[in-house]
């Protein structure tokens, strides 16, 4: 198991994907992801992390807003609403409605990049 | 009362209770109830990790911690998984802090998650060679790529989120 040492802070009401996001976003070469649970965030660097990305490292966390989501979930919003767009009897779908699905579906199964 | 190793009898010895009580009593209740530890955690919320390294679930909640006697342990864990899309997931369980039991593999247990909620579990696993004294087990996880969760939510209000995380350990020998 490589060593990595744990950063925890006290942070209830996380969005795990954001914040994995925002974190990511630092290019903290040392960074190795993050955990949550039980109001503690714990990020994982590998040890002999620099004060300087320590301090970064707990700014991202403390102006981290739950509210906001993260690349992922708009993209998943946005397939969904997508599709509840298309929700109608099949007498109404226009070429164009099939040409929308048929781009989801590619994008669901990986074959195109998902658009946001 | 405790395990304490047979006496081996001498012929002709007068045998006293004390020696009753301590060799076949105490013992006989030793093995009726071995020394165990089951933990069953409500989070009150998902454990999340993004984590491409094995990294403790929960150092201080999800961790079972007994006094053995010297013999071998029973230890297995079972829980509810998802993942925040499709990814792969490996479980091992760390001894006393360092020792990983899955240590030449990936891990003991990994799973293909995806939004969907999956119980996975690391069947029971026989671990030899701990000395007589406190040891701990811990679950370990990583992700290969997306978020992944482990529920355990008795506030959640769905079935699906109320279910405990449970990790158990006991001495077998």
């Amino acid at each position: 198991m490589s060593e990595v040492i744990d950063l925890v802070l006290s942070r209830p009401g996380v969005n795990p994907e954001r914040l994995a996001e925002e974190l990511a976003g630092l290019g903290i070469a040392a960074y190795r992801g993050v955990s949550t649970g039980g109001g503690r965030v714990r990020v994982h660097v590998v040890p002999g992390l620099p004060e300087a990305d320590r301090a970064a490292i707990r700014a991202a966390v403390a102006r981290h807003d739950p509210a906001v989501p993260s690349r992922e979930q708009r993209a998943a919003a946005a397939r969904q609403a997508a599709l509840a767009a298309l929700r109608q009897p099949w007498p109404a779908w226009t070429d164009a409605d099939k040409d929308a699905f048929l781009r989801l579906l590619a994008a669901e199964w990986g074959l195109i990049p998902e658009e946001e | 009362m405790g395990w304490t190793t047979p006496r081996t009898w001498v012929i002709g010895e007068l045998v006293t209770k004390t020696m009753l009580d301590t060799h076949l009593r105490d013992n006989l209740l030793a093995l009726k109830d071995p020394p165990s530890a089951q933990v069953m955690r409500d989070n009150a919320g998902a454990y999340t990790t993004t984590s491409t390294t094995l990294v403790p679930v929960d150092d201080v909640n999800l961790k079972a911690t007994l006094t053995t006697y010297g013999g071998d342990v029973l230890v297995w864990f079972a829980g509810t998984f998802s993942a925040a899309s499709g990814t792969n997931m490996v479980l091992d369980i760390r001894v006393d802090g360092t020792d990983r039991l899955g240590d030449g593999f990936d891990g003991l247990a990994a799973q293909s998650l995806g939004t969907s909620k999956t119980i996975v579990a690391i069947p029971p696993v026989i671990v030899p060679g701990l000395d007589a004294g406190e040891h701990s087990f811990e679950l370990l996880w990583r992700t290969t790529g997306a978020t992944i969760r482990l529920h355990a939510d008795t506030t959640s209000g769905t079935a699906l989120d109320n279910v405990p995380a449970i990790l158990a350990a006991r001495e077998v020998s």
